[in-house]
């Protein structure tokens, strides 16, 4: 995997694989490369005082990992915990952090030229953290860019708390 | 050589030079109280010199020119051209400062300043004897890019002695360069000294004769070697040079010395060698290098051997005096070059000059034949090789000591740390889980697996503690000055300096400390007329003092001063609108003295260096509550103050007490926890709309934890058999209420992410022994947040 990802960047149009995941109706896609893991869902420790989409921490095997409620940070309403809401653990800006998804799906091979850029939605929550959008069998794709949804305002808010 | 490791040669002088500079400010403080100390005069004159030399390689100029002018002071100083004077004390005062700013300037990457010109100018003038000989000046108009290149050298030798393998590479550059030009000069040199030692009774001057180029001893001789030569002390021996030493003993009658013949290319057996180690160990100290892996004796005809200290001591001025300053330059500096490297070496050395053997050398090189040169002998503890680079014997008897100490950095001890945290985490669920079991094997395992993991973890933080000596020796300087600035006359005191603890607490407390200190010297002690008038001894007292009480640091800082006057205190806060007058007039003594830390009573809020002038006391309290720690105010009007500080052993494991509310686990910290109860209802009342209760007469204010931590929790109100947990903050107590008690438990602190870094009343998590979470409550923020 490695091998192949190293390979490919190295051509012109480089292949890169996406994590896919499920956000109410949508697919996402986050870069393979800053993946940890992916972990079924455990009990999340609240932390009082903690920003509105910081859900809480969990114990990764002796590290304490900050978990982010991915659907408040794209402005959807909390859902039911299911069987198939999953805390992918990301690595981004320095920081280990996991988010709440609904579900994950897959691995996706996509290569650069696949990938257009994201259509000026104007002022929606979602549109800032977004990369790129892909449509791949019929389905739309959209590419997340993991260190803008932990950055930005984020630290603006945490700044002014 | 290559430099390839100029990086690395930089890390090593900056922690090196780093030691050295703080132990210098203590040996010069030291100084001014025994100026007639040759050993601290030496100890000094080489803490310079061997910040040179790895200034010096480092090519920061202004550094090396610095140290050079200091250590020419020192010199003249211990050579009894000069004494030790206050005007004298305050210019190398100043000039250590100048070292230590250049020092910050390295540390910060920068290319250090060169020093005030002023300041040399008046280090060039102690510089010199009381009565200048024109032959010092000389010395000191020597240009400074000699003596970068000198020092530079000798560092490059020293560090190639540390290292087997750049010093293989360096002795073919080197080693030839010096045999030829430069060993040469310096011989002529010695040898203009030679001369002037004229009595050498029997020193039967014996030549070496070595080539270190072609010698091999295989590894495991040379591991033998070391072996043997580790118990005696280490330091670098020249080995490229083809030099040998002699003993010159111009002292002692009973010279014998030490030959050794070394064809070009013998090797040498293990038995020759063993042979010539055995006379060497004897009677002297062979101070052979961690890389005499070439340096090979073929034969050894006598052993080096003993003089008698007094003999040496007695002896030694006449020669001094009639020393050239050059020589004694060139033969320390050699000297400084091999022991810097060790600090416990050289401080092992340094005092003993008990048993020695004065080393001269005799040097016959491969072209000139035999040709004998003597050395002086330093007064510095009697080991001066000559050849500044071939300082083969270190005569001391109490130098056997071994190097036991290893270096590591300490991200490799966090690592550590953590990974036995975690260990003990699993441990705690281990008991927890074997207390739930009637498995009697099973229990005596996991008790097992308890007293293992205690003593791991004890050990592993011993790993990372410090003397507390590394804060305290700071403070003679900080007394010192202060005290001459304020005109006061202070004594200070340390007790305790090798009380250990957390290097992390060690570096924490350095400003706090330094803050109470001063504030004792400033406010506690009064002006030697006042204290006389008083019937107390004019010079004042502060005590600096550091125990280890059970698993808390206890220190403490007493004066012998005015001590604190609480009614006027109790003015002060009125004044400042802390508390109306009755209220003040309520206030305990003790609260009194408490009030110093409190915010009103100054007006800033950062310490801002080291100095931490006209900073308030609450920072100092801010501090040391941050540790975990505490502070507690004793005074008594008239006769002193006294400030104890408790602080834990460690800032990595806490003791805590964990609390349920709503099924979730949280922890205090022990050390703000006072009390904990049973609430009844019967005995609360509301004021001012705020729910309070009674204890034993004290109202103390109640907070619903549930209320502030889970929303849950908003609409449940207290009710009987909850539990109170009393916390105190300062002298302030107030009331958690928690839903039950789960016990006192250690937690390793584990820090919230960076996104939660900062959120208030929070100060980390930890891991229970059931493996969920539990946050760790920071009790003051939570009370600021909420309250």
């Amino acid at each position: 995997m490695t091998l192949q990802a190293t390979s490919a960047k190295m051509s012109d149009d480089p292949v890169l694989q996406w994590v896919t995941f499920r956000l109410e109706n949508e697919s996402y896609g986050i870069n393979v490369m800053q993946v940890r893991e992916v972990l079924r869902y455990t009990e999340i420790a609240p932390v009082p005082g903690a920003p509105s989409y910081v859900l809480g921490i969990i114990n990764l095997r002796g590290n304490v990992v900050t978990v982010i409620d991915t659907r408040e940070r794209f402005g959807l309403m909390s859902a039911e915990v299911t069987d198939n809401t999953r805390i992918v653990i990301i690595e981004a800006e320095e920081q280990v952090v996991g988010i709440l998804v609904d579900a994950v799906a897959e691995v996706v091979y996509l290569r650069a030229s696949e990938i257009e850029t994201a259509p000026n939605v104007g002022n929606d929550e979602t549109a800032r953290f977004i990369q790129g959008v892909c449509h791949k069998d019929d389905e739309l794709l959209i590419l997340v860019d993991l260190d803008k949804m932990l950055t930005d305002d984020e630290w603006r808010e945490l700044n002014s708390l | 050589m290559s430099f390839d490791a100029d990086e690395e040669i930089l890390q090593d002088f900056l922690v090196e030079a780093g030691e050295i500079l703080e132990s210098l400010s203590e040996q010069l403080v030291d100084l001014e109280q025994r100026p007639d100390d040759a050993n601290l005069l030496n100890a000094i004159f080489r803490g310079f010199h061997t910040v040179k030399g790895g200034a010096g390689f480092l090519q920061l100029t202004p550094l090396v020119e610095c140290c050079h002018i200091a250590e020419n002071v020192f010199d003249i100083l211990r050579n009894g051209q000069r004494q030790v004077d206050s005007d004298l004390m305050d210019t190398v005062l100043e000039a250590l400062d100048a070292v230590n700013e250049m020092f910050d300037a390295v540390r910060s990457g920068v290319m250090p300043e060169n020093a005030d010109p002023e300041l040399l100018k008046r280090l060039h003038h102690f510089a010199s004897p009381a009565g200048t000989e024109p032959e010092v000046c000389a010395e000191q108009e020597e240009p400074i890019s000699h003596v970068v290149e000198q020092a530079s050298e000798e560092y490059a030798f020293e560090r190639m002695a540390e290292d087997e393998e750049v010093q293989q590479a360096a002795t073919h550059d080197h080693g030839d360069d010096i045999t030829e030009e430069e060993f040469d000069a310096l011989l002529d040199q010695l040898q203009g000294s030679g001369s002037l030692s004229t009595e050498q009774p029997d020193s039967q001057a014996v030549s070496a004769e070595q080539d270190s180029e072609d010698d091999e001893i295989t590894d495991e001789e040379f591991e033998a070697l070391l072996d043997q030569l580790h118990g005696q002390g280490e330091g670098p021996s020249q080995t490229s040079s083809e030099t040998a030493s002699s003993p010159s003993d111009n002292v002692s009658d009973q010279t014998s010395s030490l030959s050794a013949f070394t064809e070009g290319d013998d090797e040498i057996t293990d038995s020759e060698f063993e042979a010539l180690l055995d006379q060497l160990h004897g009677p002297g100290q062979f101070k052979a290098a961690a890389n005499p892996p070439k340096q090979a004796s073929e034969q050894a005809s006598k052993g080096i051997q003993e003089t008698d200290t007094q003999t040496v001591a007695g002896k030694q001025p006449d020669v001094e005096a009639s020393k050239p300053v050059k020589a004694s330059d060139v033969g320390s500096q050699a000297t400084t070059a091999t022991t810097s490297k060790d600090d416990k070496v050289e401080a092992a050395i340094n005092p003993a000059v008990t048993s020695s053997s004065l080393p001269g050398a005799s040097a016959n090189s491969g072209t000139t034949g035999n040709a004998l040169k003597k050395a002086q002998p330093l007064p510095a503890a009697s080991r001066a090789p000559l050849s500044d680079k071939k300082p083969l014997d270190k005569p001391d008897e109490k130098a056997a000591v071994a190097e036991t100490t290893v270096r590591v950095d300490t991200k490799r001890l966090d690592d550590i740390m953590n990974m036995v945290g975690e260990l003990v985490l699993v441990r705690n669920r281990l008991v927890r889980l074997g207390g739930e079991r009637a498995d009697e094997s099973l229990n005596k395992a996991v008790a097992n697996l308890d007293v293992v993991t205690t003593d791991l973890q004890n050990s592993v933080m011993k790993t990372r503690m410090q003397p507390i000596k590394k804060v305290f020796g700071r403070f003679p300087r900080v007394v010192r000055d202060l005290a001459r600035m304020l005109k006061k006359e202070v004594n200070l005191e340390l007790v305790g300096e090798d009380t250990d603890l957390d290097k992390n607490l060690v570096e924490a407390l350095a400003d706090p400390l330094v803050h109470l200190v001063r504030n004792s010297v400033d406010h506690g002690v009064e002006m030697p007329d006042v204290r006389e008038a008083k019937g107390k001894p004019r010079t004042g007292k502060v005590l600096l003092s550091a125990e280890q009480e059970g698993d808390h640091i206890l220190l403490r800082i007493t004066d012998d001063g005015a001590g604190m006057d609480p009614n006027k205190l109790r003015a002060i806060a009125v004044t400042r609108g802390l508390y109306d007058q009755e209220a003040a007039d309520r206030l305990s003594d003790k609260d009194c003295y408490a009030l110093i830390f409190a915010p009103g009573f100054s007006t800033k809020t950062e310490i801002s260096d080291v100095s931490g002038r006209g900073v308030g006391m609450d920072v100092v309290k801010t501090r040391i509550s941050q540790l975990n720690g505490s502070v507690d105010i004793d005074s008594e009007l008239g006769s002193g103050t006294r400030i104890s500080i408790k602080v834990p052993l460690t800032l990595a494991i806490m003791p805590t007490l964990m609390v349920m509310v709503d099924q979730q686990a949280f922890a205090l910290p022990l050390v703000n926890v006072d009390e904990i109860f049973n609430l009844q209802m019967k005995n609360t009342n509301i004021v001012d709309g705020r729910r309070v209760v009674l204890v034993r007469g004290r109202t103390l204010p109640l907070f619903n934890l549930g209320h502030w931590l889970l929303p849950s929790m908003k609409q449940r109100d207290i009710r009987d058999n909850d539990q109170v947990v009393v916390v105190s903050i300062g002298s302030q107590k107030v009331g958690f209420v928690v839903d039950a008690l789960i016990g006192q438990e250690e937690v390793v602190i584990k820090p919230l992410g960076k996104m939660l870094q900062g959120t208030e009343g929070m100060a980390g998590a930890t891991i229970t022994g059931d493996g969920s979470i539990a946050l760790i409550l920071d009790v003051p923020s939570l009370l600021k947040r909420y309250a």
